[in-house]
């Protein structure tokens, strides 16, 4: 091996060089020693070495296969779907005792202000959705999770955990009996807060700010229905015999078992299903009554007023918020705009001459809203200001 | 292999007495190095999922006797390999084609992340790791796997791979030995490409 050669290397150089690449993959003794003394003979390499060893350790992988965040945490709540099935199985005693300890539990209770019929089981889950007023616990500071008439459990976290398992309902720290919950359940995410929700047969959805979700507790032997209005990413669990039915005012979505999005905002003007894997079929409530349009992976399905059309989507990119992440291709500023308020709960006033403005990014819902402010102000020619009640509003810069 | 840190030593005790919270952490701790490992084996994704998934499930409901993360892990590595190995082996005679060949053949895919480097140097950074390994045996490609990309002792690799301590030792220095040796070889093989 020569060593002259190494004399003017860069960094790059390095990481193309077999030598080189062999130390790092194998750190053996023999490769430590000469690469001691390429630096011993030009001292000036060892910072760019050091920088190469860097880019390697930052860039180079071997069988680099990863699952994606939602996968790993899809898998693992069915895994628990798993076990719990096989605890009942197995044991008697242990949901016992998990009785014991839910039963300790203290929940708070808040009177409602809707008429709860217990008797009537059959009544239909979106029939249920129309009779409860349209309330304004959206802008409420603390996610709701309704069990009952006289049993609801307010979840103060900014991202909320709640799952369905076996005889037990979790809900962040809260655990508590399944049979304390009427037949439909309700969780309401205020703006400004996210939830996640596992139901009882393992299905998995994460529900974005200013969302509604309407369900029964437990599914029945025929189908599974659930009833939306804001905004899911949803994992559906296969089940043939069970079709996963996704009710919202406009539209319903059937499904076998798949990946989708599906953003429904009572006040946005377009709602929309955009779909990862699997297939659905959609039919809308208010046109076309007796079409079903059936979707293929990375389709997007939009509802407007009174027509629709199906067009070809970077399907990922629609359920980053999920991730705490938002990105956008040439939309209008106001929706943007929206879509923050939304998010962090705050109100956001949008100069009109400045909504129309057509964005491109990507931006890291986990910042606060302060600093993503600034950044939009440096990318788009407009300033912010906060006002002394919280709010904020954005003008054209002059 | 994995830094140890007061916090993984703590959950590591609950995870052995069986509780919930430390078993879902050590599931998402491992879950990608099971997966890369599985795909590595060429097993297809669902079929690594689905083997993962079992695995995990027969932990759960079982005496949790491992003397640490390091031994999880491998037990994890080890048992992943046989299963996905027994899921192949039967497919392979279901299909009736006979198991003439390995039911599962090791490989090294090289990636290279798009930071700073630019395109046309990660494509010769990829090359020369690639040709690097070319000359390897896929035995020879799964050990070297163990030992440098999830750290494992040679014990431990010994058991995976189903063959003796000093087997294990020997199979990896002849590896290193061939990285050394191929490139001579390749160095004439680039100068009659530049001379034709």
């Amino acid at each position: 091996m020569q060593i002259e050669k190494y004399k003017y290397y860069s960094a790059v150089d390095f990481l193309k060089d077999r030598d080189f690449l062999k130390w790092q993959l194998f750190n053996s003794e023999e490769d430590r020693l000469f690469w001691n003394s390429v630096v011993k003979e030009y001292p000036v390499l060892e910072s760019t070495i050091k920088e190469a060893i860097v880019l390697y350790k930052d860039n180079i992988r071997l069988n680099d296969f990863r699952m994606s965040r939602s996968e790993i945490s899809g898998s693992l709540a069915s895994l628990q779907t798993q076990i719990n099935k096989k605890k009942k199985r197995n044991s008697r005693r242990i949901v016992l005792s998990i009785s014991a300890v839910a039963a300790s539990i203290a929940i708070f209770i808040i009177s409602l202000h809707f008429i709860f019929n217990k008797e009537n089981h059959v009544q239909d889950i979106a029939t249920f959705a129309q009779t409860l007023p349209d309330n304004n616990n959206l802008y409420s500071s603390d996610t709701k999770l309704i069990l009952s008439e006289n049993n609801t459990v307010t979840l103060n976290n900014t991202e909320s955990s709640i799952e369905y398992e076996g005889d037990a309902i979790k809900a962040d720290n809260n655990l508590i009996l399944k049979e304390e919950s009427s037949l439909y359940n309700q969780l309401i995410t205020p703006y400004g807060k996210r939830s996640s929700i596992t139901f009882s047969d393992g299905t998995k959805a994460w529900v974005n700010a200013g969302s509604r979700l309407i369900y029964p507790a437990e599914f029945s032997k025929e189908k599974r229905e659930i009833y939306v209005d804001g905004e899911i990413y949803i994992e559906v669990s296969e089940d043939k015999k069970r079709p996963f039915v996704i009710k919202t005012k406009q539209m319903d979505i059937s499904v076998l078992g798949t990946k989708f999005n599906v953003s429904a905002y009572e006040d946005d003007k377009i709602k929309n299903v955009v779909l990862l894997s699997g297939s659905v079929s959609i039919s809308s409530n208010t046109h076309n009554k007796d079409k079903e349009i059936i979707l293929t992976p990375n389709q997007m399905y939009s509802d407007l007023e009174n027509s629709y059309s199906v067009e070809n989507v970077d399907a990922s990119v629609y359920i980053l918020w999920a991730q705490g992440l938002y990105q956008f291709e040439s939309e209008e500023l106001g929706n943007i705009i929206t879509r923050l308020e939304r998010y962090y709960g705050i109100k956001i006033e949008c100069d009109t001459a400045i909504a129309g403005l057509k964005c491109s990014g990507k931006l890291d819902l986990k910042d606060d809203l302060n600093k993503l402010l600034t950044e939009l102000s440096r990318a788009l020619p407009i300033k912010y200001r906060q006002n002394a009640n919280g709010s904020y509003t954005i003008n054209i810069k002059s | 292999m994995n830094i140890a840190t007061p916090d993984h030593i703590r959950l590591f005790s609950k995870f052995i007495e069986g509780d919930n919270e430390a078993f879902s952490f050590f599931y998402e701790f491992f879950i990608n190095d099971l997966y890369a490992y599985g795909i590595s084996l060429g097993g297809e994704k669902e079929v690594v999922k689905d083997a993962i998934q079992d695995l995990f499930l027969k932990i759960y409901f079982e005496e949790k006797n491992f003397s640490s993360i390091d031994h999880l892990k491998y037990f994890l590595l080890k048992s992943l390999k046989n299963r996905l190995y027994n899921i192949y082996k039967s497919k392979a005679v279901s299909a009736s084609t006979g198991i003439s060949k390995d039911v599962m053949e090791f490989s090294i895919t090289t990636t290279v992340l798009d930071e700073i480097i630019n395109e046309e140097d990660r494509a010769i950074i990829k090359q020369q790791v690639d040709a690097l390994l070319l000359n390897l045996t896929t035995r020879q490609k799964e050990a070297i796997y163990l030992r440098f990309i999830q750290e494992l002792g040679y014990e431990e690799i010994a058991e995976i791979m189903d063959i003796t301590q000093h087997a294990a030792r020997k199979l990896i220095s002849r590896s290193l030995k061939r990285l050394r040796d191929s490139e001579p070889t390749l160095f004439i093989c680039l100068s009659l490409l530049f001379l034709s």
